[in-house]
């Protein structure tokens, strides 16, 4: 019988055939992914251009169309062309491990990301505390990066940027506790499912605090402004990327902006509702635009896409905190408020209050 | 179980080759001319003055003490939170010392003043 | 038992015999910074040596000189008009002042003396280049503290202001209008109603500026509180301009020693209470306003007929008798001078020019930068708003 492309891949070992459906879906998630991170770039420039009274990129385009569109092809192609520097007494192998430690933890958090009720590469149980995780995991690329450049500037930089990381990771913590004492669950479907329903029902009204803080820790975490102040140029110039250029450069790039749509998808699937729509379900009856207007991942997309551009609209309106501004915002103002909070929602909890705490578990 | 982060697995090895291939391909593509200046530190264009293996700050050994510590209490609060209602008052005020006891802690820091300039 | 943190005063250095700061740096507690000529914190070339403890700068040593021309040995080899191109070189983002200063102090000491007509002209351009250096000021305190929006809007603002100086003079940035004797040119047809327009222009703007800069919280968490100039520093630091008003004193060589048309103008000093950065470019932001106005009242005020130049004797053959002058005026940044010297041959003997950026920039800056927080040390530079091609010409 002649060997058909059907009967080979059933001719294949079942764990070879797991893996290989495995690596098809991560590429589904992957490529958008990265597509998304490079054009983030370009919205960034464009957006924040507007808002100064001036245009973004517009001249690099697809042979004489789109002009401005190719800007991040060709940037990508340009890192990949740069010289990459290995500083004299630098510490090759930690100085190279930095920016990929970075890129994956702000990369391997997507494995969990439900995008659709039913489209998540691994519905794992434990959700929620394996993203937490994984996230502070990036704070050590940017300390091995600081420490293997060999250079003061970056090491003072790195050092500063993850003591304002990790203090901001606490009022992240608290804030996550927050949502699982209304959720129910670490799983983050549950978690979207327990916010069934309209604009009321989910959890950015019981939870307000706690979502103010989240999304401010978030753009605290990633080192946005205004709490850039570890890539501030009047004062530390760069901080712990000085030392890198070409792709390393290019790799903490990506990595920053993985975890600034990461933690944007996160504040829409957590407090927002993530894929359900904020009409009526009868709206889905509608002929027609039923489908644009009932639950989806295009409404996931359309929240996660509001908040990045609260990203931009921050980096462009603020001027930077000092330092010290950052570290008592963190500790002494998040903090207690996240704790207080937390017994509130606690309370409400125990006690049922509805719409939101009254469904059954 | 475990099955289920099979995915997860192989998602961060993916990552990971990620970073890996995308500095080969830099390393790969684009010229190598070292020169003096090129690896010498940033210093504004100044000689730097001393090695950068220098000693640093206490308070940011301060800080990362202190993170431990609060995010020890928030990995005790996560399996609190998702049986809150199945355990009841009992663990609810059980919780509620717990966090008493840290909170007196987290005051005590502050006014000793360990939270300050950072 | 005061539960009250006191900072550790064990930490910061001791003062030896002589004065100096007993600084040990291999003790490792201390770090020596440069905030060097190439920074894009900074006003302009100038560097400043820090000496940093922590977060905190415990001493600071600015270094200038990457700006030196050598104009003023350049003045004196040449005649008196063909300095005329030159001194508007002298600094570079206001060069109106160079070019009134030069022109009055040689009319002064040859006895010129330049027309009705000519002197509303010369004012008008001084309050233009005025309110052009305020916003440009506006945009650097801004981009200092990180907010990049506020330098592009007003660089938008200047660029319509530009365009009336290109009307005007010819030329965008160096004009060469105000010649010893008058200005060059009247105003051309239809200047007026595009003035109008591009002042309306400039004060919504101003008005967008005050929104997002002045109102925000974080600028404001930024800049209040920081970098406070003591009164009692005004006078034996030679403080001028909008340094001094915002500390309280009133002074203003328009008012003080009025010269050209002032006396004719209506106009109050801006003065501030606070005298920290944001005192300072709210004076300065309220003086832009006051400037806007005056340009409205000149325009209207002004003389339409009249001769625009005195006679003036051959340039080529001028020799100027021998003697001294020194003319001065209030540019955006204090007060300006040209003290020039003549001695009977067709050359100046000797120009100085006195600007504020010196004091303001070397003297009043290494006082004032002790004890600060490094991440305030570019927003202090520029509050000072100096220009450091004046500093050492």
């Amino acid at each position: 019988m002649p060997e058909t492309p059907l009967t080979l891949w059933a001719s294949l070992p079942e764990p070879l055939v797991t893996v290989l459906v495995i690596l098809f879906k991560i590429t589904l998630i992957l490529v958008p992914l990265l597509l998304s991170v490079a054009y983030l770039t370009l919205a960034e420039r464009k957006i924040i251009g507007w808002i100064q009274v001036r245009m973004g990129p517009n001249r690099v385009g697809f042979f004489g169309v789109a002009k401005g569109w190719a800007q991040p092809i060709a940037d990508l192609v340009k890192m990949l062309m740069k010289e990459f520097i290995w500083p004299r007494k630098a510490n090759r192998f930690l100085f190279v491990l930095a920016p990929i430690i970075a890129l994956t933890a702000a990369v391997g958090a997507w494995a969990v990301i439900p995008f659709d009720d039913g489209l998540v590469l691994a519905d794992v149980n434990a959700g929620l505390l394996y993203i937490l995780a994984i996230t502070s995991l990036g704070v050590y690329g940017i300390i091995i990066a600081g420490w293997a450049s060999n250079s003061k500037y970056a090491l003072l930089g790195a050092m500063r940027s993850a003591a304002q990381i990790i203090a901001y990771e606490i009022a992240m913590g608290f804030a996550l506790v927050g949502v699982l004492l209304a959720a129910g669950s670490l799983n983050l479907r549950e978690i979207v499912l327990a916010q069934q329903g309209g604009v009321i029902d989910w959890f950015w009204l019981p939870l307000f605090p706690l979502f103010v803080i989240y999304f401010i820790s978030g753009v605290a975490e990633t080192n946005r402004a205004p709490f850039d102040v570890a890539e501030g140029e009047s004062e530390i110039v760069a901080g712990f990327h000085v030392e890198y250029s070409g792709m390393g450069f290019a790799v903490f790039f990506l990595a920053e902006y993985a975890a600034m749509i990461l933690i944007a998808a996160l504040t829409a699937l957590m407090f927002l509702g993530g894929w359900y729509s904020p009409f009526p379900d009868t709206a889905t009856e509608t002929p027609m635009i039923g489908v644009l207007l009932g639950p989806g991942i295009h409404w996931l997309v359309l929240k996660t896409a509001f908040f990045l551009f609260l990203y931009l609209w921050f980096r462009a309106t603020f001027p930077r905190y000092r330092y010290d501004q950052i570290m008592r915002l963190g500790w002494k103002v998040f903090i207690p408020v996240t704790i207080v909070w937390l017994l509130v929602v606690a309370v409400a909890v125990m006690g049922e209050v509805p719409p939101w705490f009254n469904h059954p578990l | 179980m475990l099955t289920s982060y099979l995915p997860v697995l192989i998602f961060i090895l993916v990552g990971f080759g990620l970073g890996v291939v995308l500095i080969s391909i830099n390393n790969i593509l684009a010229p190598h001319r070292p020169d003096e200046e090129k690896l010498s530190p940033y210093e504004c264009g100044f000689e730097a003055f001393e090695d950068s293996r220098m000693k640093f700050d206490v308070r940011y050994y301060l800080v990362a003490i202190l993170f431990i510590i609060f995010d020890l209490e928030i990995a005790f609060l996560f399996p609190w939170a998702v049986v809150l209602k199945q355990i009841g008052m009992i663990g609810f005020w059980a919780m509620v010392i717990f966090l008493g006891i840290l909170v007196v802690g987290f005051i005590y820091e502050w006014k000793k003043g360990a939270l300050e300039w950072e | 038992m005061s539960y009250h943190f006191q900072p550790d005063r064990s930490q910061y250095p001791q003062k030896k015999a002589d004065g100096t700061l007993d600084i040990d740096l291999a003790s490792g507690k201390y770090l020596k910074l440069w905030q060097g000529p190439q920074h894009p914190g900074i006003t302009g070339n100038m560097s400043v040596e820090l000496t940093v403890c922590g977060d905190e700068v415990v001493e600071g040593k600015t270094h200038v000189g990457y700006l030196h021309r050598g104009f003023e040995k350049l003045m004196e080899r040449r005649t008196f008009i063909q300095c005329f191109p030159i001194v508007c070189r002298v600094c570079v983002p206001e060069p109106d002042f160079n070019e009134y200063c030069y022109a009055a102090a040689v009319e002064e000491l040859a006895g010129i003396e330049s027309p009705e007509r000519a002197n509303w002209i010369r004012t008008l351009i001084l309050e233009m280049g005025r309110i052009n250096s305020y916003l440009m000021y506006l945009g650097g305190q801004a981009g200092s503290f990180g907010m990049g929006v506020i330098g592009q809007w007003t660089t938008y603002a200047r660029d319509l202001m530009l365009d009336r100086f290109e009307e005007l003079t010819g030329a965008r940035i160096y004009h060469m209008f105000i010649l010893p004797g008058g200005v060059r040119d009247g105003l051309p047809e239809g200047f007026e109603k595009r003035m109008e327009e591009t002042l309306l222009e400039i004060e919504s703007t101003l008005g967008d500026v005050y929104d997002v800069m002045f109102c925000n919280a974080v600028f404001k968490k930024r800049a209040v509180g920081v970098g406070f100039i003591d009164p009692e520093l005004i006078d034996p630091y030679g403080v001028t301009g909008p340094n001094a008003r915002a500390a309280g004193v009133a002074s203003d060589v328009r008012k003080d020693q009025p010269y050209l048309v002032y006396p004719e103008l209506d106009f109050e000093p801006v003065i501030g209470q606070d005298s920290d950065i944001y005192a300072r470019a709210d004076v300065r932001r309220r003086d832009t306003l006051v400037s806007i106005d005056l340009v409205r009242q000149m325009l209207a005020k002004m003389p339409r007929t009249g001769p625009l130049m005195a006679k003036i004797p051959n340039v080529l053959h001028w020799k100027i008798p021998r003697g001294e002058t020194y003319i001065r005026g209030e540019c955006s940044r204090g007060e300006y001078g040209y003290y020039l010297v003549t001695d009977g041959s067709g050359y100046p003997r000797r120009v100085n020019v006195r600007g504020p950026s010196y004091t303001h920039a070397v003297a009043l800056l290494e006082r004032l930068i002790v004890n600060l927080d490094i991440a305030d040390v570019a927003g202090l530079m520029v509050s000072l708003h100096t220009y450091p091609p004046e500093i050492e010409r």
